[in-house]
């Protein structure tokens, strides 16, 4: 029982400290981000497991978490409003080629980001071939090239 | 779902901008919290360390008023000089409640012998001088949650009561 109680108190802890942080913070984008990451799941694996090594123990640990997740998703899919407040929505940060600087400056997200975005998914060279830009709930950011949308 | 300009995108900007608010106002608890953390309100920091008994009493108890879950707390026993019996022993008594509470791993120096009892359990050490005083180490580690009060005494003398709160 008591695994199952820590397996939940973790998620719901991670799932409050994440979306605290904002969608940017761990998106992978730098190595360092990716090592963070490795940190911050080494630290919380001791608390998880504690002393009871047994396999058992991972079983339990293991469908806690997954179950708590399906669990989430579906009350999610029926109430929008809880998948908004836990997920956070999509930012409109590059408007027919023009920047809500006021939006990138929350999302903590400059030029550079929209352009590097850009050019690996879309191959763009400059900022005026961008229609649109978007900060996804993933932290990731989605571009629509101009002549996509002409 | 929306469109803005010539895409559809779920924006909802006036939700989005109580969500950024709400992570300020995150942030900064999370600094609180860290803050708290260093000044020993989660346990181990200055905050966190506390005496009881001392003053003209027999024994003087320094312990953490905060502690965590399995992690190692040490209550350190300060025994007034001339307090000894006539043998060279000093006789500490520990409640049960504590006993019951945290997992005793180490105690220093090593108890010369030590006696069950019902509502507590009795371990005597050797002093080397009597007319001076001694110190003796408990090494715990709790084992339940949540505020503990623990009761220890030497044998014959007013119990020095404390209390720990111990996170999960």
């Amino acid at each position: 029982m008591d695994t199952m109680l820590r397996g939940a108190a973790i998620y719901v802890f991670l799932l409050i400290v994440f979306r605290v942080a904002g969608k940017r913070t761990l998106t992978q984008i730098t190595t360092f981000d990716f090592v963070l990451l490795l940190i911050i799941s080494e630290a919380v694996q001791q608390s998880l497991i504690a002393t009871d090594n047994s396999l058992t123990n991972a079983v339990m640990l293991v469908l806690t978490l997954v179950g708590l997740d399906i669990l989430l998703s579906l009350v999610k899919q029926r109430v929008p409003r809880l998948e908004r407040l836990m997920e956070g929505a999509p930012v409109v940060i590059v408007e027919d080629g023009m920047l809500h600087r006021d939006r990138m400056a929350k999302e903590r997200v400059d030029e550079a980001d929209i352009l590097a975005a850009a050019r690996e998914r879309q191959g763009l060279a400059r900022l005026d071939q961008i229609a649109y830009a978007v900060v996804e709930r993933s932290g990731g950011i989605t571009i629509v090239p101009r002549k996509n949308v002409e | 779902m929306q469109r803005i300009g010539a895409i559809d995108v779920d924006q909802a900007l006036e939700g989005q901008g109580r969500g950024w608010r709400a992570q300020r106002v995150g942030w900064v608890l999370m600094l609180l919290i860290v803050l708290a953390g260093l000044l020993g309100l989660a346990g181990r920091g200055p905050l966190a360390t506390a005496t009881a008994g001392g003053g003209d009493a027999a024994l003087r108890i320094e312990y953490q008023r905060f502690a965590r879950h399995g992690s190692p707390l040490r209550l350190v026993l300060h025994v007034a000089p001339n307090v000894a019996a006539r043998d060279s022993t000093v006789r500490v008594w520990i409640g049960r409640r504590l006993l019951q509470a945290a997992e005793v791993s180490d105690i220093l120096p090593t108890p010369a012998a030590t006696a069950a009892g019902p509502d507590g359990d009795i371990y005597a050490f050797r002093v080397a001088d009597p007319a001076r005083d001694a110190t003796i180490a408990f090494d715990v580690q709790p084992q339940a949650y949540w505020s503990h009060h623990a009761s220890v005494r030497l044998v014959g003398r007013p119990a020095v009561a404390f209390t720990v709160f111990v996170f999960p």
